[in-house]
């Protein structure tokens, strides 16, 4: 009897393990090009402070696009790794290209510097925040005003830019 | 089957499912070419200009592990042994004081954001590997079934340890925004 009950538990937690392994490797798989609810809605504008930042203290001079990342996100190592493949570092599409990467460790800045990315190190997670980002990684299009064209949750930056 | 034996032969199970896990993650860091944006490989620009064949050997060296563990549980555990304490001393060499990134370990299953978990965990998993040196069991239906609490126990212990740990961890100061501009 003892052993019987032992053997279900056995297979229940065999069965629970498997999903969070199933869950794992799902989360590990980069997302496909979606809309998303994260994000300053489209049509709306960025906040100002927002603005400030990507536009390195100033107006912004042209349209471009927001790329935001966190370190260790499959995803977003994905889009990092393209995008340094395809040599488009601080454009995308004909389109200027800023980084904002949440709690950047040092190495992961360096990184990104290195490899030559316009990089905001959002370190106290405030730009996230009133940007409204909840998800990553998601690439956002802004025009010279700072008010969001389009935005998804993408690995693709390049398509996204060019759609 | 002695206790000791039977607990081999669960940590033999755990630890061929561990490094198979290791072996999953690095193999598909090479198939997406992400191994240069990897937390630990980012460490250094060294590290970062060699990633791919660094994670290529390690890969290997996974590989051979699994099978050593499978076919000669001692040769196996000796092997485990040594790449355990390299990649211990690898992580701590890239990893900072206030280290809170995850390390993506064992395909995300087995992950910690700070050192003292990672050392705990490196350990366990050491003290493992030695009583497989110590026991020479092989691989059994039971003791598969013994992989799954000493499993859960090690992960629940870990995460726990993580927590505790990052709990204590002082915050990252702010960096100055700079030299990015549309």
């Amino acid at each position: 009897m003892i052993n019987e009950v032992a053997q279900w538990a056995s297979i229940v937690v065999v069965a629970v393990l498997l999903l969070g392994v199933l869950r794992q490797v799902a989360a590990s798989a980069p997302p496909p090009r979606r809309r998303t609810e994260s994000g300053i809605p489209v049509g709306k504008t960025l906040p100002s402070t927002v603005i400030s930042a990507i536009a390195n203290g100033s107006e912004l001079a042209s349209s471009g696009v927001v790329a935001w990342v966190t370190e260790g996100c499959a995803g977003c190592m994905r889009m990092l790794a393209d995008l340094e493949a395809a040599h488009t570092i601080d454009s995308v599409a004909g389109e200027p290209l800023v980084v904002v990467a949440r709690s950047p460790s040092e190495a992961f800045s360096r990184s990104l510097r290195e490899t030559g990315f316009r990089l905001v190190e959002d370190s106290s997670g405030d730009l996230w925040g009133e940007a409204g980002i909840t998800t990553t990684p998601v690439a956002m299009k802004v025009d010279s005003t700072g008010r969001v064209t389009s935005k998804a949750v993408t690995i693709d930056v390049a398509s996204f830019a060019s759609s | 089957m002695s206790d000791w034996a039977l607990l081999g032969s669960g940590a033999l199970a755990l630890m061929i499912c561990l490094f198979g896990l290791a072996g999953l993650e690095k193999g598909d860091l090479l198939r997406t070419r992400t191994a240069r944006w990897h937390p630990i490989l980012m460490a250094s620009p060294q590290t970062r200009r060699w990633a791919n064949p660094l994670v290529t050997v390690s890969l290997l060296l996974d590989i051979a592990a699994v099978t050593l563990l499978l076919l000669n549980p001692p040769s196996g555990a000796a092997i485990s042994l040594s790449l355990i304490a390299l990649y211990t001393l690898a992580a701590l060499a890239t990893s900072s004081r206030d280290h809170t990134q995850s390390c993506r370990c064992f395909y995300k299953v087995m992950n910690t954001r700070t050192r003292t978990a990672l050392v705990f965990r490196n350990v366990s998993l050491i003290a493992f590997l030695t009583l497989i040196a110590a026991t020479k069991p092989s691989l059994s239906i039971v003791g598969s079934f013994v992989a799954i609490p000493l499993g859960l126990l090690l992960f629940l212990s870990v995460r726990f340890i993580d927590i505790r740990a990052a709990g204590s961890t002082a915050v990252p100061s702010v960096r100055s925004q700079e030299g990015a501009s549309l």
